[in-house]
């Protein structure tokens, strides 16, 4: 592990017990987060992102989950780590943000408490030393008349003056790691956009990695440095965000990116879609997990399953025909129409 | 703002609109003690467009500004404070609940939950059959052949008729409300978030099945949306909402391409950007949307408009045209016309 690497994720695995049998929703991923980085993680709902993330900060009940691989975080793997020294490192080292402001702050207490304790949690502090230190990481996430703020309810703030308070709180103990799992998708446009930019600034301010989960490719291109695209519990391409919106090797990025209508869509052509469905977790495809779906399917495709290899410098795809897709030779197989 | 003439905004300028709403108004009551008078929520304040035959009219906003109360209130889910709504020439907020169930066959809504908006005690089959023995269409016998018809349509089949809703996926579960609403032949259909709760590329899906569905019954539709993006995309027209007013009524094209109004140049450079490489300029709003409960004298957006000027303060700026098809609500454009 290289210095500048905040995090490294080395083949987690996560399997879960259900009454259906064991589910891997996450297998195989590896990632690392460098310093001052944003990290994408993008990909639709049940492909693990938020396993993923959940894994890192050791959320999941350890009665129904099993875990493989190893989470490296400041020399120690996350994974072999004992509770009480975990809850040194959650909130403190590594610290999370959530789509879902409403349910992540406590109703009954004012935000400023809700910041106080989180400081009292992580270090010897005086009410009156944490307060001042709220005030400040409050004021400096750009919420108008802070000292009021601090004093108010939870309901009284909007949507984007929580996330704000959020973002506090997260960073209040100026954590190495932040994981922000959607933060964004709950707000409206310009909302979102203000949000963004406190992200990026607070990134370089404190010198923090950050890993950004989303479904929002659009999301990606504003702010992540490099981006991990998921599919069904795997990573199926890794690469620079330059590198990916440039050229996406997997057929599965391709048709995402092809799928969400943006301003530049041509409205009088039909959308691209990616025929069918996600399968289940439970039912999991022996070879490539995006075979069903991919137009450029072969026997070989359907059988074998394909490893993350290094297409370019950096830019990593799990996929059999990455090379003959790009320079466009790949025959492209019919496939049957599959109700969604 | 008030009612206008708003023939000429359409793209068939000469015909009559399917729908026409002026000046609709939805005012809730918010009870403040019992000796203080009632304040008002002032979610829709005046909204007037017109809805063309075979037309997707989109309508988009901020959450809370009073898109998805305006789309209710024109199919009368909520009755309305004021304003009239003519449909084929008839105001349809006059009619009795009896003779507007006539009216209703033709206006029918597809919601954002697929989840919440099919019961789940009932089979798909059936939910399909209970809007149309409601409104006594067809035999039992007819009434099953249609339904099985429409699930093809929608791309499902007839296997899917004894299934009950928990079977059934986000998207597939919107196919189903969207049969729902087109097993009445409507005319016009709200679209209320219909896509904003699904997976990209299951989204992508949805909005095809839409367009398809359209040309094929000749259907208008009333899109509500967040997503500027999918609105673009499925819209002829669009409408700009803030704060329960029409800000801006335009073209797709000419909305994104030259956007009139302070705030849909905002909303519009907000919009994450598709490519990494590119620097985008955006105009950054300060404050956050006033309450509807008090909304701001003058124009509603003054208080975050950066082009704020002293009128705008005190008079409420008039829809103006600004070309053709371009209509805003801006005192910035006073002089033009």
């Amino acid at each position: 592990m290289s210095e500048s690497h905040v995090i490294d994720v080395r083949n987690l695995r996560t399997h879960f017990h259900t009454e259906k049998g064991r589910v891997t929703a996450v297998d195989d991923v590896s990632f690392h987060v460098d310093r001052n980085e944003v990290l994408g993680v993008v990909g639709e709902s049940g492909c693990g992102k938020s396993v993923t993330s959940e894994a890192i900060m050791q959320l999941l009940n350890p009665d129904i989950t099993d875990f493989e691989g190893e989470i490296i975080f400041d020399g120690e793997n996350l994974l072999a780590l004992g509770e009480d020294k975990l809850a040194r490192i959650r909130g403190k080292d590594i610290s999370m943000i959530f789509q879902d402001t409403t349910s992540s702050l406590n109703p009954l207490y004012t935000v400023g408490d809700q910041i106080i304790e989180a400081l009292q949690a992580h270090g010897r502090y005086s009410r009156k030393a944490a307060a001042e230190t709220a005030l400040k990481v409050v004021t400096s996430t750009g919420i108008p008349s802070p000292d009021k703020r601090l004093k108010e309810y939870p309901h009284e703030l909007s949507g984007g003056m929580r996330q704000r308070i959020m973002i506090a709180m997260a960073l209040v103990c100026e954590p190495k790691l932040l994981i922000a799992d959607e933060p964004t998708t709950a707000l409206d446009v310009t909302t979102q956009a203000q949000i963004l930019d406190l992200i990026i600034q607070m990134k370089s301010d404190l010198d923090m990695g950050v890993i950004f989960i989303t479904h929002d490719m659009g999301v990606v291109a504003e702010i992540c440095d490099r981006v991990a695209v998921m599919y069904l519990g795997q990573v199926i391409e890794d690469s620079t965000v330059e590198s990916l919106f440039e050229a996406p090797l997997h057929p599965y990025t391709k048709g995402l990116m092809q799928a969400m209508p943006t301003i530049e869509s041509d409205p009088k052509a039909d959308l691209h879609t990616i025929k069918g469905k996600v399968p289940s977790l439970t039912d999991v495809p022996e070879g490539c997990r995006f075979a069903a779906r991919c137009p450029f399917r072969t026997g070989k495709c359907v059988s074998n399953a394909p490893t993350l290899e290094v297409a370019t410098g950096g830019h990593k795809v799990r996929c059999w025909h990455w090379k003959a897709i790009a320079e466009g030779t790949a025959p492209e197989a019919g496939t049957e129409a599959v109700i969604a | 703002m008030s009612q206008a003439a708003t023939g000429e905004v359409s793209p068939q300028a000469t015909a009559e609109p399917l729908l026409r709403a002026t000046d609709i108004r939805q005012h809730f009551p918010v009870r403040r003690g019992f000796f203080k008078p009632n304040a008002y929520v002032k979610a829709v304040n005046g909204v007037s467009f017109d809805l063309m035959e075979g037309e997707t009219f989109g309508l988009v906003g901020e959450s809370g500004c009073g898109k998805s109360t305006l789309g209710r209130t024109l199919l009368r889910l909520i009755e309305p404070t004021d304003g009239a709504c003519y449909y084929r020439n008839k105001n349809i907020f006059e009619t009795s609940q009896a003779e507007f169930g006539k009216y209703r066959r033709e206006l029918q809504m597809v919601f954002q939950d697929p989840y919440s908006s099919l019961n789940p005690k009932m089979r798909v089959g059936s939910i399909l059959e209970e809007a149309m023995a409601i409104h006594g269409i067809g035999s039992r016998r007819e009434r099953t052949d249609r339904v099985i018809d429409l699930l093809e349509t929608v791309g499902l089949s007839s296997e899917h008729y004894f299934r009950f809703p928990h079977e059934f996926s986000g998207g597939q579960r919107q196919r189903i409300n969207l049969a729902r609403a087109l097993s009445l032949t409507p005319k016009v259909v709200v679209c209320d978030e219909t896509v904003s709760a699904l997976d990209v590329s299951i989204q992508a899906q949805v909005l095809n099945l839409m367009k398809r569905i359209r040309k094929e019954f000749n259907l208008s539709y009333l899109f509500i949306s967040h997503d500027l993006g999918v609105v673009k995309y499925i819209s002829d027209r669009i409408g700009v909402m803030y704060l329960g007013n029409l800000v801006e009524v335009a073209t797709a094209e000419e909305l994104f391409e030259a956007p009139k109004h302070p705030y849909t140049q905002a909303l519009i450079s907000a919009l994450p950007k598709t490519n990494p490489r590119v620097e985008k300029q955006r105009i950054k709003l300060t404050g956050e949307v006033p309450s509807p409960l008090d909304p701001p004298s003058g124009c509603c957006f003054h208080t975050r408009c950066p082009h704020a000027m002293d009128i705008c303060r005190k008079v409420v700026p008039e829809p103006r045209t600004i070309s053709g098809t371009h209509k805003t609500a801006c005192h910035l454009y006073e002089e033009s016309v």
